[in-house]
């Protein structure tokens, strides 16, 4: 009988050896994968989550595309990414015949990088070489102007780096003839910021003959006009939604 | 039925006297007792290791499910984050615009209409005073004006003018409209001179006024809609 009690002990602690050896190098470490991988997968539906109300958020401000791409284009219009002299020539010009000034001389400076240049956003990587190209397209670009990315404090963002030039207009008008050239001028298509003027009595350089009377009873006046216009050297031209996104 | 319930009664107690004799060896009975006992505990073991299995087999479906469920969650975060970076041109944008928007304040932020100046200027001018030199010079936020009299914190620019009145006392109006105006402040006067226009006695004079920031047109800086 003694026997029969080894055997009977023998046997139940194998037993007990067998519980204890599958679970804890069988069962333990299975059941520990498990809820590692759980885990791991209720982060990833976490995150999956993020992405969709991420996805439903990018999909409500798709529908408002057109309007931030029309404030660009209104932006890009008051503000071009080159000087862009030429046409802001032919604009002033259009302002003094409209108002009825001489437009006597305009002399512009070199282009300037603006202090307060606006926040700079994280520039698409894939718009970089647009730019590049798109900047180099444009040729010409005067003496002076410091190119987007070499200054510091320019911001080569998503906007470009603001640059201003300063502007030095000569017009011969009467009183309300200048108020009327400086309200076109306030108002062109490029903005135009006027700094200050001086309005002082004198006589229309191309018609001397006639402007002497004139400039005696004051309705002749020379305003010297310092103004600024700006540029945003390498603002990026941004892509349009893809044909795949709905 | 009778007899063969008397016959069964009388077996029966004969049997139940008869002394039980077991001819079987103790040993050999011993040992289909530990036979016995051995195949029990074999079972035992055998069902021990089963139960192991079994638990075993449980937590591998466990894992195995889970494994399943992390490969769905991955597969449709990546799908996710592709369809998420069709739309990036969304945030561009918006960037963008915001950039853009914010560059275009800061460039004309603190513009001044001066034909809204000169145009308020002319209605408030006294009959009695005519200006002959007008000058407008906006300085940039936080720095002295050229009108430094008196100038204030709240100076945008200077105002200065010189100007002729038929006496003193229409210099003395003629700084009164100024100061009328929310688009100057603290109007002064450097020299206020008599002299003749003919036959006529006037009065020459040089006033100064600062600009204030109601000067401000405000149609950059201000929310759209605001």
């Amino acid at each position: 009988m003694d026997k029969l009690k080894q055997y009977i002990a023998l046997t139940l602690v194998g037993m007990l050896a067998v519980l204890a050896g599958g679970w804890f190098l069988l069962v333990s470490p299975k059941r520990s994968e498990a809820a590692d991988l759980r885990s791991t997968a209720a982060g990833t539906e976490s995150s999956n989550q993020a992405l969709r109300v991420s996805l439903a958020q990018l999909k409500a401000a798709n529908k408002d595309v057109p309007k931030e791409q029309a404030k660009i284009a209104a932006v890009a219009a008051k503000i071009p990414d080159n000087p862009a002299l030429p046409a802001l020539v032919r604009a002033l010009s259009a302002a003094a015949d409209d108002a009825g000034v001489e437009l006597v001389s305009i002399a512009p400076g070199q282009p300037t990088v603006v202090a307060a240049a606006a926040p700079a956003v994280a520039k698409p990587v894939a718009s970089a070489a647009t730019d590049e190209a798109s900047t180099a397209s444009k040729g010409a670009v005067p003496k002076g102007v410091v190119r987007a990315g070499a200054t510091p404090g320019a911001a080569a963002g998503t906007a470009g780096s603001l640059q201003s030039i300063l502007l030095n207009l000569n017009v011969v008008g009467g009183y309300f003839q200048v108020e009327q050239f400086l309200d076109r001028v306030e108002n062109l298509t490029r903005a135009f910021k006027v700094n200050g003027f001086t309005l002082s009595p004198g006589a229309n350089p191309v018609k001397p003959a006639a402007s002497q009377a004139s400039v005696e009873n004051g309705s002749s006046l020379t305003a010297v006009i310092t103004g600024q216009v700006f540029l945003a050297l390498g603002r990026p031209t941004l892509g349009t939604s893809p044909t795949t996104a709905k | 039925m009778t007899v063969l319930s008397t016959e069964s009664r009388l077996v029966a107690g004969v049997t139940a006297t008869l002394p039980r004799v077991n001819l079987l060896p103790p040993e050999i009975a011993e040992r289909a007792t530990v036979r016995k006992v051995k195949v029990g505990l074999g079972c035992a073991v055998v069902a021990t290791l089963g139960v192991v299995g079994l638990v075993y087999m449980m937590a591998a479906s466990s894992a195995s499910s889970a494994q399943t469920s992390l490969d769905a969650a991955k597969t449709q975060g990546v799908s996710l984050q592709a369809e998420n970076a069709k739309y990036r041109y969304v945030t561009d944008t918006q960037a963008a615009a915001t950039a853009a928007q914010a560059q275009l304040t800061t460039a004309m932020g603190e513009e001044v209409q001066y034909s809204q100046l000169l145009n308020d200027l002319s209605l408030s001018v006294p009959t009695t005073v005519w200006l002959k030199n007008i000058s407008y010079v906006q300085v940039p936020a936080g720095l002295p004006t050229a009108a430094g009299v008196g100038a204030t914190a709240n100076s945008v620019g200077a105002f200065t003018v010189t100007g002729v009145g038929f006496s003193h006392d229409d210099l003395a109006v003629w700084l009164e409209s100024v100061a009328g105006l929310k688009t100057y402040s603290n109007p002064y006067f450097a020299n206020s001179t008599e002299g003749l226009i003919g036959t006529r006695k006037t009065v020459n004079f040089s006033s100064t006024a600062n600009l204030t920031p109601a000067a401000f047109s405000g149609r950059y800086s201000k929310p759209q809609g605001g």
